[in-house]
């Protein structure tokens, strides 16, 4: 939670940049209709203003696809 | 009511993890993945990615390992300040006020801490930073170790505003450095990441305080004409010269007791936005006719605001940077010339430029070091473009006005070059050498810079 506090919810709290708001699960349902691997892909590589690795210098994969389950209210 | 409970409950949760006590379950362990800038320009697979969450750990790992270790911030850099093969300590646990004064308003800050983060926590002291960069994501420790620097002619940068810090050297000794440190001082301010590792800065700042900014164009002629007496009308004064137009965008900001105004759009990305579309297989004159019509016509917009939130905001594109200051007298035609050149060369691009002018200050290796004011002109490429074609072809003419660049940004000058450009680059070099002998804090690029 502390990794995600100082990364992810920069952005994914409030929306902004148009980042998929954290708990929304239509937004999230859309991105997800495209395959978890290819958000995670977004995520390592950095997409449209997200940079790679979303501010989390951190994090490995599994910190990001837990991140991404958390955002998207999946259970991992 | 339900979703906005659930932001409320995120947010609260979010700023108790920022600004609380260092973390204490932390680990420094070995990690794995590929580590990229925030453009994705500069890419390295490190041997190991440290997440520290005090100077102990950091002390710890410092004396059990060898080898390269660069500290991180955000990575905001464009320039390859942070590849390497070795370590990357990653310092955003070090964040939050840790001490503030309200009498002399000052705060000691975790240099982790982000500065859209900080922005929030000293208006709640009743404190404001007396200026800040144009990007809020990055890191105290990144943004004053690179020179990062506001708009202001009055108005010096991040690191000229701090008054002590304390530095982890590279053999694992903490010292708290202030102006009784004399050389010391003025060398650590602007450190580049090449002295230790910054833990926590103090910095001197004002009571909290409003904004108000206004957008508008105007001939870029006139503007550059009256350029010295606009820089000196307003707190803050900066234009973005068009490419392909004989216009720029032109903002001001001054202080406000007006009410908040409502949300802000970066204006130089108001300004991609609306020209991308034109710029599609026009010739350089076609693009001149269309960006000058749209330009003539763009409304003067105006916003009030707290000041971190006007001052500072998110990038909605991702971009390469370069960016060179050169002396404020005479700077005017370093603008005109690299226009010239755009338009000549058919260069396509359509990022306008951006020109400021920023205070002189002492930290050696600040862009603006010295006693006389300075411009920064700025020039910028898309992150899925190649920028070098483009910056290979401008970056002479920063050279010929005598041009230091800024160290977190695209620039090609060794040591041979600074140490002309800085009159305090040598002895910078000297006191590197003496805390890091081993040069442990020295990637590839770095040590093209001071390893002479």
């Amino acid at each position: 939670m502390g990794k995600w506090a100082r990364s992810c919810a920069l952005c994914h709290v409030t929306g902004e940049a148009g980042a998929p708001i954290a708990g929304d699960s239509a937004q999230w349902q859309r991105r997800l209709a495209q395959g978890e691997e290819s958000i995670l892909q977004r995520v390592l590589e950095g997409y449209n203003s997200m940079p790679p690795l979303g501010y989390c210098m951190s994090c490995e994969v599994k910190d990001f696809r837990a991140m991404v389950g958390f955002m998207a209210g999946i259970n991992q | 009511m339900k979703d906005l409970t659930r932001r409320s409950f995120l947010a609260s949760s979010l700023r108790a993890a920022l600004f609380g006590a260092y973390a204490v379950n932390s680990s420094a362990q070995a990690r794995s993945t590929p580590w990229s800038n925030w453009s994705g320009g500069q890419t390295c697979r490190p041997a190991g990615r440290y997440d520290i969450a005090s100077e102990d750990q950091l002390i710890e790992l410092l004396n059990s390992t060898s080898g390269p270790i660069r500290p991180i911030g955000s990575g905001h850099s464009f320039s390859p300040l942070i590849p390497t093969d070795g370590h990357l300590v990653i310092i955003d646990q070090l964040s939050g006020i840790l001490d503030y004064d309200s009498s002399t308003l000052q705060a000691t800050i975790g240099a982790g801490s982000r500065l859209g983060d900080l922005g929030v926590a000293l208006d709640d002291i009743g404190q404001g930073m007396l200026n800040l960069p144009d990007i809020d994501r990055q890191t105290l420790a990144g943004a004053t170790a690179t020179g990062t620097h506001g708009t202001g002619i009055t108005l010096q940068s991040l690191a000229g505003n701090i008054t002590s810090l304390r530095l982890v050297t590279p053999e694992g000794e903490i010292r708290d450095i202030d102006a009784s440190d004399g050389d010391l001082f003025d060398a650590v301010r602007v450190n580049v990441g090449a002295l230790g590792v910054v833990t926590q800065i103090r910095l001197q700042n004002r009571e909290a305080y409003k904004l108000k900014k206004r957008e508008w164009t105007a001939p870029t002629e006139d503007i550059l004409t009256d350029f010295d007496e606009l820089a000196a009308s307003h707190r803050h004064f900066e234009i973005f010269p068009l490419v392909y137009s004989d216009y720029s965008m032109v903002l001001s900001i001054d202080e406000s007791d007006e009410p908040i105004g409502q949300t802000i759009i970066p204006a130089e990305e108001v300004t991609l936005a609306d020209l991308r579309p034109l710029g599609v297989d026009a010739t350089p004159l076609e693009r001149l006719t269309m960006n000058n019509a749209l330009a003539a016509n763009a409304e003067t917009s105006e916003v009030v605001d707290l000041s971190h939130k006007l001052l500072s905001n998110i990038r909605n594109n991702r971009f390469n940077e370069m960016e060179y200051s050169i002396p404020a007298e005479g700077s005017a035609e370093c603008v005109r010339e690299i226009l010239k050149t755009i338009y000549d060369q058919a260069i396509d691009v359509a990022f306008p430029l951006e020109y400021r002018y920023v205070s002189p200050e002492d930290p050696w290796l600040s862009m603006a070091y010295g006693d006389e004011p300075h411009a920064t002109i700025s020039i910028h490429r898309t992150a899925r473009e190649d920028y070098r074609p483009y910056f290979d072809i401008i970056e002479p003419i920063f050279w010929k006005y005598g041009g230091r660049p800024h160290w977190g940004k695209i620039h090609s000058l060794g040591h041979r070059e600074l140490s002309q450009l800085y009159p305090r680059f040598r002895d910078f070099m000297e006191i590197r050498q003496s805390l890091d002998p081993n040069g442990r804090m020295l990637n590839e690029h770095l040590k093209n810079l001071f390893d002479a």
